[in-house]
């Protein structure tokens, strides 16, 4: 309680902070997002997500199951690879965004010229080099791994290729504006959590594998929808904007739509 | 005649019930300006302002002849400032290298080399250029807020608002800290808050002592010190006249008040001045109370 309540009235103290009026540098942003990316890359909650994609893997396509048992269950193998990149993902930039409010430097950050925002879009820039290039380089180097292998070649193609780092993206997105709102480490485990135990995971999945009948375009502008939300309340969070909130809005509703409508009639 | 780089006037902030500042006015022109007061006298606060994360709720604030109540020009100081606070966050994971760079960064130094160069140097002259590859967590406190001075001073920014930069180090880092701020205030202006009487007598020409958010007094620090003049004297015991005494090493007690006739006076530092001032006003307000 006390904690909270101290956590409150730092908030409050530190958006008291009279703001500085430029936008933020697209130097400054790269140059934030390389030490962003590296950060992240390199965090113990990425590296354990990591260990759990390759664990994955080598049960999948080790000596551990038959090219058969792979087949039928690509999803289940496409989940269990991504599920330890995306957790870790979601858990990384929850920490970043966390950062400034448990390190308690909002009030020498608050005396600099660059605005608020400069972190922010940092991190994001961060989560493009780090997370979701990496996802880049490894769903290219599966494609190309197994685009001739007559069984599980058809099964990769750019739908799914583009869905792996698009899907990255969000839930880093999603890791970050809760870290900016929920002053609490739990806030990205719960996230999680909620997504899993809610059936959300399920209803719209993030991924979802080639052979399936789903209206491919509008899972696309979920996932974009999806990433513009999150993104547009994250840098509400550094300025309370109309504009801002109107955008996270907006890309909501688009996301709720085109959630709604990707999914063939009956489900998957 | 040139505008003070810091104008302060009638400067009033309150939180809550409590009066931080109550019509605070000066002056600190280039040079160094040290800032005396007990604790709760206002200090940090004004310092707060001087940095621009804290505006005031009546009177004025100029910077450089700037308002930083105006969103560009608030942007015009931020990029000639530079900013210790007394608690310096840190984002403890990075190394002394990567903190300082980052800042370097959010101070608009975009271009890699030359900003790693700035960092480079930064740490060298404040003497943590050996362990600027430890991260910040492992670091002594003393080391931490040598960091703290470094990234305030990236960029060789024209003011220099330090709050308490001396707190925690030991003497030979002290005098390394005076000789780094010397070297830097010339025709800059450094605001300096500090409990160090020794700090201000040895590094600033002028001094301004603070208490329940106003200024008590504003002049050099030999003003100040001549507040005690004739005020000060060795007894052997307490002498009933004295506001402040305590036993020296030699035995003698120095009583800083008013001396009683042929009481043994010796030459008063600034810190008598400032503990006769100080506790003047003290005493005063006991003796109303």
């Amino acid at each position: 309680m006390a904690t909270s309540l101290r956590a409150a009235f730092e908030d409050a103290r530190a958006s008291g902070i009279p703001q500085a009026s430029a936008r933020p540098s697209v130097a400054g942003v790269w140059a934030l997002g390389r030490i962003e990316a590296r950060r992240m890359l390199l965090h113990p909650s990425f590296l354990i997500g990591m260990a759990f994609a390759i664990f994955v893997m080598r049960g999948a396509f080790g000596s551990g199951g038959t090219q058969m048992d792979l087949v039928e269950n690509v999803a289940w193998v496409l989940g269990g690879i991504l599920v330890g990149v995306l957790v870790g993902t979601v858990l990384t930039t929850n920490i970043a965004a966390m950062r400034p409010r448990r390190d308690q430097t909002q009030e020498l950050f608050g005396a600099l010229p660059a605005p608020p925002e400069t972190r922010t879009v940092g991190v994001f820039a961060g989560l493009l080099l780090g997370p979701v290039t990496l996802s880049i380089v490894l769903t290219a180097c599966a494609w190309w791994a197994f685009r001739s292998n007559e069984d599980i070649g058809p099964h990769i193609d750019l739908f799914l290729a583009v869905q792996i780092p698009l899907t990255v993206a969000a839930l880093g997105a999603i890791g970050f504006a809760i870290g900016r709102w929920v002053p609490s480490l739990l806030g990205g485990p719960v996230v999680i959590a909620a997504h899993i135990m809610t059936g959300i995971f399920w209803a719209v999945p993030w991924v979802l594998p080639t052979s399936t009948d789903v209206d491919r375009p509008r899972h696309m502008v979920y996932l974009v929808a999806a990433i513009t939300t999150w993104v547009a309340l994250a840098l509400a969070r550094d300025r309370r904007t109309a504009p801002r909130f109107l955008i996270a809005a907006i890309a909501f509703a688009v996301g709720v739509v085109a959630a709604s409508q990707q999914l063939p009639p009956g489900g998957l | 005649m040139s505008v003070p780089a810091v104008e302060i006037i009638d400067v009033h902030k309150r939180f809550g019930r409590t009066t931080a500042l109550a019509g605070l006015s000066f002056d600190a022109p280039a040079g160094i300006t040290g800032l005396l007061g007990p604790n709760g006298a206002g200090k940090t606060t004004l310092l707060r302002m001087a940095a621009t994360v804290l505006a005031p709720d009546i009177g004025q604030i100029r910077l450089l002849g700037w308002d930083p109540s105006l969103s560009d020009e608030r942007l015009a100081i931020r990029r000639r400032l530079g900013y210790m606070p007394q608690e310096p966050g840190f984002h403890r994971s990075f190394t002394a290298f990567e903190f300082v760079d980052y800042i370097a960064i959010l101070k608009e130094m975009t271009d890699r080399r030359t900003r790693h160069d700035e960092v480079r140097r930064v740490l060298t002259l404040v003497g943590v250029d050996g362990v600027m590859d430890r991260k910040i967590k492992a670091l002594s406190g003393g080391m931490r807020r040598r960091v703290a001075l470094a990234q305030a001073l990236l960029g060789d920014p024209d003011i220099l608002v330090l709050d308490e930069p001396t707190a925690g180090l030991d003497p030979e880092q002290r005098l390394r800290f005076r000789e780094i701020v010397s070297e830097r205030a010339g025709d800059r202006t450094v605001l300096l808050s500090t409990h160090q009487t020794e700090d201000v007598a040895a590094l600033c020409p002028r001094v301004v002592v603070m208490l329940d958010g106003s200024a008590l007094f504003e002049g050099t620090p030999k003003e100040l010190t001549d507040v005690a003049a004739g005020r000060v004297w060795l007894a052997p015991e307490r002498s009933p006249s004295a506001r402040l005494s305590w036993r020296n090493p030699e035995g003698a007690h120095r009583n800083i008040g008013d001396a009683p006739s042929g009481a043994d006076l010796v030459a008063p530092t600034l810190e008598d001045g400032y503990l006769l001032l100080v506790g003047q006003r003290a005493f005063t307000e006991e003796e109303v109370a």
